[in-house]
């Protein structure tokens, strides 16, 4: 990568030729992004390289460079290829370190630093149903959710006390377990795996722990480290260091002139220097050499060792003193296990500088935090303040930075640069990329620029666009028409046109569920399916125990003795506590996610249809006895509620859309704290909007009055999809409502009046939905591709998820609570 | 309202301490009961919980007292200080004082408190009896001879890491005496706290001042003509002018055995309803009575509480026990409210302004609150124990928003805003609205008067109250 990047900025210099050797038979890929492989990105996505080559440079793949005469400038390749050269940089990266443990050259046991690598994994576990990886660290979490999804039971082992020992401390630790089990991987701390035993078929079964416990392990991934590829440095003479890497200066320049050193390869400081196992630093050592061989003087800046895990739903970051070893150096630490939420802020002595910190849970602020332990500035706050609110708390973001603070450090860009921009006419971040070179790199200091960008708008009383997140500068009602205008049907596709970069934990999900919110559409389509939340990931909600819930339709709540018995039969074949939910409808609670299609394969077989408790979408209709049995009642209040559901079933939303029919004033119902409440009267029904319960509650409000049925449908249709299309991400009706210009009023308008000549295309967007409906878990069965990631440990049904404890409760069971773990799966050896 | 009037019942009291005087309160008004409190001490009954506040103060008891001696004339409280019972004649029905004369009761009731644990420490008894160079503290006159013994102290060594310990090692080190701290266990308040919290604390007093000698309990003690010398298990030596034992109490139960009761092992043996379990006619309250929660101010109060409503025949709720104890003393402020070590955590620790704050809940409901350097939260906290929590009322106690109160939790009108003086919403606002200064309220109700824990809980409760009222 980082060899990658120094022949890419050395594109328009004067040196004459450039030729790139490469080991690897593919040119420069993503490495970062290795992971990405399994979450359908494939290797042409991940290259760095375009198709054609280098325009500049010879490129010779798959033939590694074996000799080097120093004395002479020639290398010499594999294949016998001699070569002279004025200036050579190595930038050979580095190796995994697999320990030397028995059986460690079985089949079945793999490394985790290359494409060749990743393929090979995915073939050996077809068929496989145990995996094993060795390290804890960042490469070792990223693997192991590989395996996860390529449908295997895995199991991390670790030798210190807990995950990441390099990123996180313990406080942050125990909050990450709680994050990591629940994804169903099983992690052993305190533990050394000693060996590695074959099966009859000769390859690795399982491996064996110093304290003597034996793991099931067909396939087996070492992600212990690894070490800096110097050895044809070292044969040829080239200085490195103690514990390996060529040793460079601070111009990158090695013991011998004329040849570079660069990346993970590269010890910087003399023996006893550093290796860094990042691409940052390697960057910035291959702008160092680049700005040399353009002939002017450059040295290393600070190389910044910050990182980020990046598994999905998985927040965990790392940066600057990290640990608090500076002289003087203060911690403040939240730590929130009910949430799962670590947070340790690292400042200096006079609390008035930040150094440095851990996020757990929550890694949102992590952008501009690192800017202001790169930038050195002032907080200007209390920390406590930063730590509580986040970065929202500086209350003069970029304003406290000097104009030659470094903002954005991969391309070096400081503030100043940045702020001349502005004034110089750009008013997009995207204006502020092209021309500055800021925010190309690895993205992080966009919320930084932004800031910046809205500051000196702000100044000079010029407008301030409004953006869904650093990857798209429009909002998401922009973005669902663009969908339908377009018809494009990839979160790729729509980045590619219409944003930049690869999309972030804000417009991914507003993009699946618009996406899954076209009609004929499925959560789990390839395209979509990996964008989604959690819960609609696997089409149920998922538990504080990393268990999950499964949640039948029963429209109108209106259920037969015959259903009843179905899940009832149904909840104690699987052990699933059952529970009537707010909606009216039985939720069974403790399912683990490989239950979850057996559990559907039943459910639908028996009528029943997926609820989508777990969406953005539609929950319920919610209704009272109404006329047929209520001595009140003045209209058939379960029938309208039910032919309703029915209706809008499956359908996407911005939030949860729940609604409520009562068949009389008396609102037994309570449809009033619903989005869409109806309320019978003697003439007809009134329809009410904007509802919400929870936690800050609103009564709907009316809409229209004593409207026939098919009047009604037709407002309800218009004004959910009118909702739909113009609210933001996670904004229920009443909260659209108020920040709605013209409130009701203006709905009023538009869906009854037509102000706006929308309300054909209303109609017809609802048809549409109406018409495509199709059940999400029928679907899911339907199709082996959806029901495989619902990765099981069927393959050994003695093997139970550890992580997963219930204890006995007035006759049914619930979650053990903490001390109530008879056998965590998060086993010790102490 | 004169009817034809029955024989009032008379209850006699022993003891004029916290129980006692909880116990007078509740029964005052009731014409049904006559009431007598026999007291030994000298001076009118005081909060004896807020002693380490009155260290340094020539007359702790007037500062402490719960009553002016008109309050009890004014209920018909017959109280009698500076009397001490010497023996129960349950036959006769009397108790017996020790100028000779009796005191016929109907109900009797123990309130007798505890004494000052005297630890294992070779020499020193001997030393305690001379009264010169040892002291506890249990009473205002200890306080009283404590504070006078210190204008002739330089070094003072403190026995005992508990809250009273180092709420007196505070005290003193800040009254400019050089303190070392001994403490027999790993680490302070031991069992209370977590390990976060007690290293706060051992380095908060540390920077006061303080010395402090954890895992080592002081073995044998003897004088020197340059004042005593401890020498601790490890082998440590600690010289000092005075010492300071704060080792616990235990109850005070010798009356009680010699009148043929039955004793437990943490002090007279009581049923749930509190009577002594071998006469209906006697009960035990407080310190001394072998009840849940006893050692605390607190289960003093409740037990008061409960044992007047069983005599008024009024339903009594039995509040889930919750432990306060507090140390106010400006740079080591400590508060413990509830079981903090149970459930799950939530916690903040900010080295940089030296404070740390633990939340504990479980089942959705906070069951206590650690509060280290930063107790300005301390009444909210006292007010929510028990109560279910919602996320952001969590955080905003710990980083202290100011607005947390109007989205998170309210108060509900039966809610009581002081635990200790047990002064509900409803009865604080009757006050305030008599008279708008809320420290006047505070003083007629007697919120705020107990512990001090809800005293910012009260002000802000208050100043709403009015914003609202005006409005
Ligand atoms: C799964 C994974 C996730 C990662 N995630 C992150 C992350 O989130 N953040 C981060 O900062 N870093 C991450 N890294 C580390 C990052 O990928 C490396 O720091 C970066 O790739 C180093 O770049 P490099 O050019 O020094 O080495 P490489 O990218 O390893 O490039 C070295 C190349 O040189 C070739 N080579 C070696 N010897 C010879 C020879 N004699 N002749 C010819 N070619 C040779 C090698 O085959 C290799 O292709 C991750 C790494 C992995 C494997
Ligand atoms: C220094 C110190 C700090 C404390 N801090 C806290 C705190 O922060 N929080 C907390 O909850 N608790 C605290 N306590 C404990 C609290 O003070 C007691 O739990 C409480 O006082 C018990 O009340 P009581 O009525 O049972 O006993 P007491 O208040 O001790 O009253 C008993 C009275 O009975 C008298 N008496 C005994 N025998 C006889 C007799 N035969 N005849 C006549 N009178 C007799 C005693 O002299 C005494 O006056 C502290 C205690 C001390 C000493
Ligand atoms: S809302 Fe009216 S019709 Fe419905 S159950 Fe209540 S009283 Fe009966």
């Amino acid at each position: 990568m980082v060899g990658h990047r120094l022949v890419e900025e050395l594109a328009d210099s004067s040196v004459d030729q450039i030729i790139v050797f490469s080991e690897e038979a593919r040119p420069a890929y993503d490495r970062v992004s290795l992971s990405s492989y399994f979450d359908g990105k494939s290797a042409a996505d991940l290259s760095l390289v375009p198709a054609t080559g280098y325009p500049h440079a010879e490129l010779v793949l798959g033939d590694p460079v074996v000799g080097l005469n120093l004395a002479d400038r020639e290398i010499l390749t594999s294949t016998g290829r001699v070569e002279t050269y004025d200036t050579l940089v190595l930038a050979t990266g580095s190796r995994p370190f697999v320990p030397p443990v028995d059986g460690r050259d079985l089949p079945g046991v793999f490394t985790y630093r290359t494409l060749d690598d990743l393929d090979a994994i995915k073939e050996a576990a077809e068929g496989a149903s145990c995996g094993l990886v060795v390290g804890g660290g960042l490469l070792g979490l990223e693997a192991a959710r590989a395996l996860r999804l390529l449908g295997l039971a895995v199991t991390v082992v670790e030798r210190s006390n807990r995950l990441l020992p390099l990123q996180v401390d313990d406080g942050g630790g125990a909050v990450l377990l709680r994050h990591i089990l629940p994804l169903g991987i099983g992690v052993r701390l305190d533990s050394t795996i000693v060996g590695l035993e074959p099966g009859h078929d000769g390859r690795v079964r399982r491996a064996r722990l110093a304290d003597g416990t034996e793991i099931p392990a067909d396939v087996v991934v070492f992600a212990a480290g690894v070490r800096p590829c110097d050895e044809l440095a070292r044969s040829a003479g080239l200085e490195v260091g103690r514990r390996g890497g060529i040793v460079v200066d601070e111009t990158c320049a090695t013991s011998v002139p004329g040849v570079y050193a660069i990346g993970e390869c590269a010890c910087v400081g003399g023996i006893d220097g550093l290796v860094y196992g990042l691409v940052a630093p390697g960057y910035e050592m291959a702008r160092v050499v680049v700005t040399q061989l353009r002939g002017e003087d450059a040295s290393l800046g600070t190389l910044d060792t910050s990182t980020t895990l990046k598994l999905l739903g998985v927040d965990v970051a790392s940066f600057g003193d990290a640990f608090g070893k500076s002289d003087g150096a203060l911690e403040l630490v939240y730590a929130d296990h009910v949430n799962a939420l670590y947070k340790k802020l690292v400042v200096s002595a006079d609390a008035k500088r930040l150094l440095g910190g851990i996020l757990v849970g929550d890694a949102n602020d992590y952008p501009m935090l690192r800017t202001l332990v790169r930038s050195g500035e002032e907080l200007g706050v209390d920390p406590q303040q930063l730590l509580s609110s986040g970065t929202q708390a500086l209350p003069i973001t970029g304003k406290a930075l000097g104009e030659d603070a470094i903002i954005c450090s991969c391309r070096n860009v400081c503030a100043g640069t940045i702020r001349a921009a502005v004034h110089d006419g750009a008013d997009t971040v995207a204006e502020l990329r092209n021309c500055t070179q800021a925010g190309t790199g690895c993205g992080s200091c966009v919320p930084m620029l932004t800031a910046i960008l809205k500051e000196e708008l702000e100044k000079a009383g010029r407008a301030v666009a409004r953006g869904l997140c650093e990857h798209f500068d429009v909002t998401r009602q922009e973005l669902f028409e663009i969908i339908a205008v377009t018809g494009i049907e990839t979160f790729d596709e729509l980045v590619r046109r219409y944003g930049r970069g690869r999309g972030c934990d804000i417009c991914k999900p507003v993009v699946a569920s618009i996406l899954a919110g076209r009609p004929g559409s499925h959560p789990l389509d390839p395209q979509t399916a990996a964008l989604q939340d959690t819960n609609d990931h696997v089409l149920a909600n998922l538990q504080k125990d990393g268990t999950y819930s499964v949640v039948p339709r029963i429209p109108g709540g209106e259920i037969t003795p015959d259903g009843l018995i179905t899940l009832g039969t149904i909840a104690k074949e699987f052990g699933l506590y059952t529970k009537i939910t707010g909606g009216q409808r039985i939720d069974m609670f403790g399912a683990r996610i490989d239950q979850l299609p057996c559990i559907w394969e039943r459910l639908v077989a028996a009528g029943f249809e997926s609820g989508h408790a777990y969406g953005k979408a539609m929950r319920t209709v919610k209704s009272c006895v109404g006329s047929t049995w209520c001595r009140y009642g003045v209209q058939d209040s379960v029938r309208l509620a039910i032919d309703l559901e029915l209706r809008y079933r499956g359908l996407r939303a911005p939030h949860k859309i729940k609604a409520g029919v009562s068949g009389c004033a008396r609102e037994c119902a309570e449809a009033r704290s619903k989005d869409v409440g109806v309320i019978a009267t003697e003439k007809g029904w009134n329809l009410y909007v904007g509802g919400n319960g929870g936690f800050s509650p609103r009564h709907a409000q009316l809409l229209a009055s004593d409207l026939d049925e098919a009047t009604l449908v037709r407002y309800i249709d218009r004004f959910l999809m009118y909702y739909i299309r113009t609210a933001d991400r996670l904004q229920r009706t009443a909260a659209w409502l108020e920040n709605l210009e013209g409130g009701i009023e203006h709905v009023r308008r538009v869906i009854i009046e037509d102000a706006l000549g929308l309300c054909a295309e209303l109609d017809a967007a609802m048809e549409r939905h109406v018409a495509s409906y199709v059940d999400e878990w029928k679907a899911t069965l339907n199709d082996p591709q959806k029901r495989a990631r619902f990765i099981a440990f069927v393959n050994d049904p003695d093997r139970t998820d550890p992580s997963i404890v219930f204890v006995p409760e007035r006759g049914q069971h619930r979650p053990a609570r903490k001390g109530e773990l008879a056998a965590p799966s998060l086993t010790s050896a102490r | 309202m004169t009817g034809p009037r029955l024989r009032s019942v008379h209850v006699v009291v022993v003891g004029a301490g916290v129980a006692a005087v909880r116990l007078a309160e509740r029964l005052a008004g009731h014409s049904r009961y006559a009431v007598t409190i026999l007291g030994d001490e000298p001076c009118l009954p005081y909060n004896r919980a807020l002693l380490p506040s009155a260290l340094g103060s020539s007359r702790p008891a007037a500062r402490l007292r719960f009553h002016a001696a008109s309050w009890y004339r004014r209920n018909g409280i017959n109280l009698r200080t500076g009397t001490a019972v010497i023996a129960i004649d349950r036959k006769s029905h009397r108790v017996v004082l020790a100028d000779g004369n009796d005191v016929r009761y109907d109900v009797l009731v123990l309130a007798l408190g505890a004494a000052s644990t005297v630890p294992m420490v070779s020499g020193i008894r001997r030393l305690l009896a001379r009264r010169c160079r040892v002291f506890t503290v249990r009473t205002a006159e200890d306080v009283r001879r404590l504070t006078a013994a210190l204008h002739h102290a330089r070094t003072v060594a403190v026995l005992g890491g508990g809250a009273t310990g180092i709420a007196l090692a505070t005290g003193i080190a800040l009254r400019g005496r050089e303190v070392e701290l001994v403490h027999s266990d790993a680490y302070l308040l031991d069992g209370v706290v977590d390990r976060t919290a007690a290293n706060l604390i051992h380095t908060n007093l540390e920077k006061l001042g303080v010395r402090v000698r954890c895992g080592a309990p002081a073995r044998s003690i003897v004088e020197g003509s340059a004042g005593v010398r401890l020498v601790c298990a490890d082998g440590g030596l600690v010289v000092a002018d005075m010492v300071v034992v704060a080792c616990g109490a235990r109850p005070r139960v010798r009356l009680a055995a010699r009148a043929g009761l039955s004793i437990a092992e943490d002090g007279i043996a009581v049923t749930s309803e509190l009577s002594v379990v071998d006469d209906p006619d006697i009960f035990a309250i407080g310190d001394c009575a072998a009840a849940l929660g006893k050692g605390e101010a607190l289960a003093a109060w409740e037990h008061a509480d409960l044992l007047a409503s069983a005599l008024l025949g009024a339903p009594f709720e039995r509040s889930p026990f919750l432990r306060t104890i507090r140390i106010h003393t400006g740079s080591l402020d400590l508060a413990v409210l509830g079981q903090p070590l149970a459930g799950t955590p939530v916690t903040l620790h900010d080295a940089a302004r030296s404070t740390y704050k633990r939340l504990a809940v479980e089942n959705n409901r906070l069951v206590g609150a650690l509060l280290v350097g930063d107790t300005s939260e301390a009444g909210r906290l006292a007010l929510a124990l028990r109560r279910p929590w919602t996320p952001l009322f969590l955080r905003g106690v710990l980083f202290r928003y100011q607005d947390v109160e109007h989205r998170g939790l309210l108060p509900t009108e039966t809610d009581l805003l002081c635990v200790c003086r047990s002064v509900s919403v409803a009865g604080f606002r009757a006050a305030l609205d008599e008279t708008s200064d809320w420290e006047e309220a505070c003083r007629r109700t007697g919120a705020g008067t107990g512990c001090g824990t809800c005293r910012t809980a009260i002000e802000r409760f208050a100043s709403r109250y009015k914003t609202e009222h005006v409005a």
